[in-house]
């Protein structure tokens, strides 16, 4: 292998010859040998073929010999090659201190370019990794780790694809199965454990005790869940995480057998789960609850906020849960699947229940892994990858145009070291390995750098992904180290050769003209690059901004500032609605009395839920035509509008004594139903009823479920009695801590009546940001990458202005000799600087108006071409150019003739 | 000492080249003719094994090797004695010496059980 590498590269790390070397070596001393025997031999009378067969008899098996020698002496070359590199290295590392001595600026120059792109990638590799390469951590044989899918046809909800298999039965069914170990877990859900004035919020996922055996977990400390479950006394196990272990309790070994409250019910700590372990996604997990496999319904007790258990344990239709399963090490996928789909199928027979079309089907852990993160998430992590890539690349042509420049200022030291002897190759060796030792210097600042500002990155793009080991994965340590090394190597040959290039005497001659033709030529393509990346950086970021300030000025209707929204699981699934009603109302009143609330109201539509009503008109023989569906109905509790600031543009608003028969319809409807006319007093019929509800109000629209809906038509009644409430309203009053506040309100709610399981309490910020995180991270993370590389163009323009301005020192001395204003030599470098700069810029921009198409659905209510960001992008691009070609200007500015005579 | 059936002979071996290597730098060829030669032909060594011993004690740093011209006018590899070779030399020495007498006190015995 080392034979096929180019001559030089042998040489530079002195792999060169050293078989045939050897080999020559081990011949000659042989055939010495077998010389001077034959040679005594014939002294003593011997005949010369008498001597020979003498001299091989003593000799012994020459091959065998030979081939010893020849491995030894291999070994040999090897050892000395090692040390001589070592010692090369050495001599490097001594030169780099003393280099970076001498030209202090640029050394520190060259390690802050390269850490930050290196920095960057690191981070940005860490996070795709997470996301697109590895198994959640801590699992045994990921390998064998399926998520489960189940796939039905004529079952519009599926229809596209399989889903998560997610009922007990069909998941009862994998159950005992030789070849395929299943284990069913919840979704994530943030509990509030403790209570009081301790209490807290916890993510909490529940799982069926063979879980952990599935997933071949080992604790930390104590146990996992025995299977079947066992209770502590009446109390239900919990198993928490290492991370929370450590914060929450200390690391305290004796936290096993410590009762604590979650979701108001009492645990016992069982056991902790190893550091990093996440289950099958990538969120944190501290506390892992223990589903019972119920034997009756009364048994399927969970403080998770689950549906009403006693329902789903006999029904397909409750949906609740997701399964994992481990394959044998020798069943195949696809003879598992099928086994898993006759058991499902046969089960379902045995039920009368639909088997038309089921199928499971396994999906890969990673995949599944992944599909908890938002896809434009993952999109954006992939595109920021890339573009990590490019910075990294900028970097290294800056850290080229810096090395360059030292390469000019240090040619007379090469020269020097080639006058006394050191061949070409051994003085551009010590250069590359002076630059291998400014980039493992730059990595270790990297390294560093992504550790900590790297954090930052990862919270904005993916707050909820857990990264045990701060990304720092030892693939992300090899990988920046290997990308140091090629940089290095990248970066330091060409400026060698070019200090490597003249003679002695030619130094001497040309060490004041620095500037040469072709060099100039490769530092403008660099610069042209530059910019044009930075360009398309901005634009993106531009794009995300815009995305941004148009989801922020979305009109939702509703005053989402210290809005909080409330909503109540119930032990049993169908409940009565008038029950659902009243429990609604009585929970309404014990939130009203929670310090620092100042409005309450009931919805039977909180944001994400909808209920339509048939809705005609008298007069009409049909209903009218409804874009978007027919109206929405909600049914809300006097109080609604001043609570959740939903605004009344005429009439009134609901008030308590209403009767039934009054209505608010919003702004989108009265001007739908009666363009021309007053909508207040107007009649509207409900389920194709002939009474008349009057129109008393007309509110402002509001969203049902976030920024991208349209808008369909709505209308607000009192509650009539037939549609169940779905969650209470609160507005907190000002200067409240809508957090803290939520939190109060869920302890207050939890357990307050037999029949509440738990409460789900959210403020509405939190319920929107979901749906906002993906284009803030764009925004902050393509600016962060866009000032990045900004500032490293203009250590770029300014790197190659400077060099042109010191090469043009003679000529712009008799320049100002023959009389040139001040004005007009600063004049001729802003303008080189803007002129390079316009190229790239144009290079850039193209490539951002062609690569549109690919952005476009990441953004918000913003053209991918906006000439708003591609002008901005221009003047702020072109500001660049002036502010590094500046400093350049004002030194060619302040050449006097006199200069340019020292010059030479 | 090594447990080592052969050990003793190899060991053997590169000490007599040491010892070989004691008073002057010489080529392999010359090593061999003295080994021959110091022990009156009573030794039978493969020349081969000689390099080999050589070339193992140059990777030890025991002696080092140098191109040079012999009397008959060729490019020959001289081997040293370095310091470590020289004792590395003195530690062997003395060790062939208690074991040879070890050895010799066996078979006395040995003679004296038998007569």
């Amino acid at each position: 292998m080392a034979e096929r590498l180019p001559r030089g590269v042998r040489r530079f790390f002195r792999l060169g010859a050293v078989r045939p070397e050897v080999d020559r070596e081990v011949d000659d001393e042989l055939a010495f040998h077998f010389h001077e025997a034959v040679r005594e031999g014939v002294e003593n009378g011997l005949t010369r073929e008498e001597a020979l067969a003498r001299a091989h008899t003593d000799f012994g098996d020459v091959g065998a010999h030979r081939d010893d020698l020849r491995r030894l002496g291999e070994r040999r070359a090897r050892r000395r090659a090692l040390r001589s590199f070592l010692v090369t290295m050495g001599g490097a590392l001594r030169g780099a201190l003393r280099s970076a001595g001498r030209n202090r600026a640029l050394t520190a120059g060259i390690v802050i370019t390269w850490s930050l792109g290196l920095g960057l990638g690191a981070t940005m590799y860490g996070i795709v990794e997470r996301l697109m390469l590895q198994p959640p951590d801590e699992l045994a044989r990921p390998h064998e780790l399926r998520h489960v899918l189940l796939e039905q046809q004529g079952n519009e909800r599926s229809a596209p694809g399989a889903e998560s298999l997610s009922n007990y039965p069909d998941y009862a069914a994998l159950l005992g199965h030789d070849g395929i170990d299943v284990a069913g877990y919840t979704q994530t859900f943030t509990m509030t454990v403790g209570s009081g004035a301790t209490a807290a919020r916890a993510p909490a996922v529940g799982v069926f005790p063979g879980f952990f055996r599935v997933l071949g977990v080992r604790p930390l400390l104590g146990r996992f869940f025995s299977d079947p479950l066992e209770l502590e006394g009446s109390w239900q196990p919990v198993v928490v995480s290492a991370e929370r272990w450590r914060g929450a309790y200390g690391g305290d070994p004796k936290v096993l057998g410590r009762r604590v409250e979650i979701g108001g019910r009492p645990h016992t700590i069982v056991g902790v789960a190893p550091p990093g372990f996440t289950g099958t996604g990538l969120q944190r997990v501290d506390y892992w609850i223990p589903l019972r496999v119920p034997t009756s319904a009364e048994d399927f007790f969970s403080p998770l906020p689950l549906p009403g258990l006693a329902f789903c344990v006999t029904s397909r239709r409750c949906r609740w849960m997701r399964t994992v399963a481990r394959l044998g090490p020798d069943s195949s996928s696809e003879a598992a699947a099928s086994e898993a789909t006759r058991r499902i199928a046969n089960a379902r027979r045995a039920d009368d229940d639909d088997v038309r079309g089921v199928r499971v089907r396994f999906e890969s852990i990673v995949v599944a892994a992944r599909g908890s993160v938002g896809d434009v998430q993952v999109r954006l992590s992939l595109w920021l990858l890339a573009l990590s890539v490019l910075v990294l690349l900028i970097a290294t042509a800056n850290v080229v145009n810096l090395l360059l420049a030292r390469g000019i200022r240090e040619r007379s030291h090469m020269a020097l070291r080639m006058v006394l002897g050191a061949g070409r190759w051994r003085v551009v060796a010590q250069e590359a390995a002076e630059a291998l030792v400014l980039s493992l210097v730059s990595a270790a600042v990297a390294l560093a750098l992504a550790r900590w500002a790297g954090g930052l990155i990862r919270s904005t793009l993916l707050p909820d992904v857990y990264f045990p080991d701060a990304g720092m994965s030892p693939r992300v340590l090899a990988l920046t180290a290997a990308t140091a090394v090629i940089s290095a190597l990248v970066a330091s040959i060409a400026p060698a050769l070019v200090g490597t290039r003249t003679g002695f005497g030619a130094v001497l001659q040309e060490a004041a003209r620095v500037s040469s033709p072709a060099r100039s030529r490769l530092f403008m393509v660099l610069t042209n690059l530059q910019v044009a990346v930075c360009a398309v950086l901005l634009v993106g970021a531009g794009l995300f901004q815009r995305s941004v300030s148009n989801v922020e000025a979305v009109d939702l209707g509703l005053d989402v500032d210290g809005l909080i929204q409330a909503s109540l699981v119930f032990e049993e699934p169908f409940m009565p609605v008038p029950t659902t009603i009243d429990l609604y109302e009585r929970a309404a009143d014990l939130v009203r009395a929670v310090p620092g609330v100042a409005s309450v109201a009931l919805t039977n539509a909180p944001l994400g839920l909808m209920s339509t009503v048939p809705v005609t008109l008298p007069g009409l023989d049909s209903p009218p035509e409804w874009p978007g569906g027919d109206p929405l109905q909600r049914s809300v509790s006097p109080g609604y509008f001043e609570t959740t600031g939903v605004a009344i543009v005429r009439g009134r608003a609901l008030r308590s004594g209403d009767p039934r028969t009054v209505a608010v319809v919003d702004e989108t409807m009265a001007s739908y139903l009666w363009p021309e006319s007053d909508p207040l007093g107007a009649c509207i019929q409900l389920y194709g009823s002939r009474d008349c509800t009057r129109v008393v109000g007309v509110a402002e629209p509001t969203a049902t479920t976030g920024f991208q809906d349209g808008r369909s038509m709505a209308f607000y009644v009192p509650q009539d009695g037939d549609s169940p409430y779905q969650a209470i309203y609160l507005r907190t009053l000002a200067g409240a801590d809508v957090n803290r506040l939520a939190m109060m309100v869920s302890s207050t709610l939890d357990g307050s009546s037999p029949e509440i399981l738990t409460s789900h309490v959210e403020s509405l910020e939190a319920l929107l940001d979901p749906q906002v995180r993906s284009w803030r991270a764009g925004a902050v993370l393509l600016s962060l990458f866009g000032a990045l590389a900004v500032s490293l163009a203009i250590v770029g323009l300014y790197a190659v202005l400077a060099f042109d301005v010191a090469g043009r020192i003679r000529e712009m001395g008799i320049r100002s000799a023959l009389g040139a204003g001040r004005g007009r030599l600063l004049w001729s470098v802003v303008s080189k600087g803007a002129a390079m700069t316009g190229v790239g810029l144009s290079l850039g921009l193209a490539g951002a108006f062609l690569g549109a198409p690919y952005v476009g659905e990441l953004l918000f209510a913003v053209s991918p071409r906006d000439p708003l960001v591609f002008v901005g992008v221009s003047l702020c691009l072109m500001g660049v150019a002036v502010a590094g070609a500046l400093l350049p200007g004002v030194q060619a500015m302040r050449t006097s003739p006199a200069a340019a005579l020292r010059a030479e | 000492m090594t447990t080592d059936p052969v050990g003793p002979l190899r060991g053997t071996l590169d000490l007599l080249v040491l010892q070989a290597l004691a008073g002057e730098p010489r080529h392999g060829y010359a090593v061999a003719k003295w080994v021959r030669n110091a022990s009156d032909d009573a030794i039978e060594i493969d020349d081969g094994a000689l390099y080999t011993s050589l070339h193992r004690m140059e990777d030890r740093g025991w002696i080092a090797a140098e191109w040079g011209m012999s009397d008959s006018n060729r490019r020959a590899k001289y081997y040293t004695l370095t310091e470590a070779g020289r004792r590395q030399m003195e530690t062997a020495t003395e060790e062939w010496a208690r074991y040879s007498a070890a050895v010799d006190k066996v078979i006395l015995r040995g003679e004296g059980l038998g007569g």
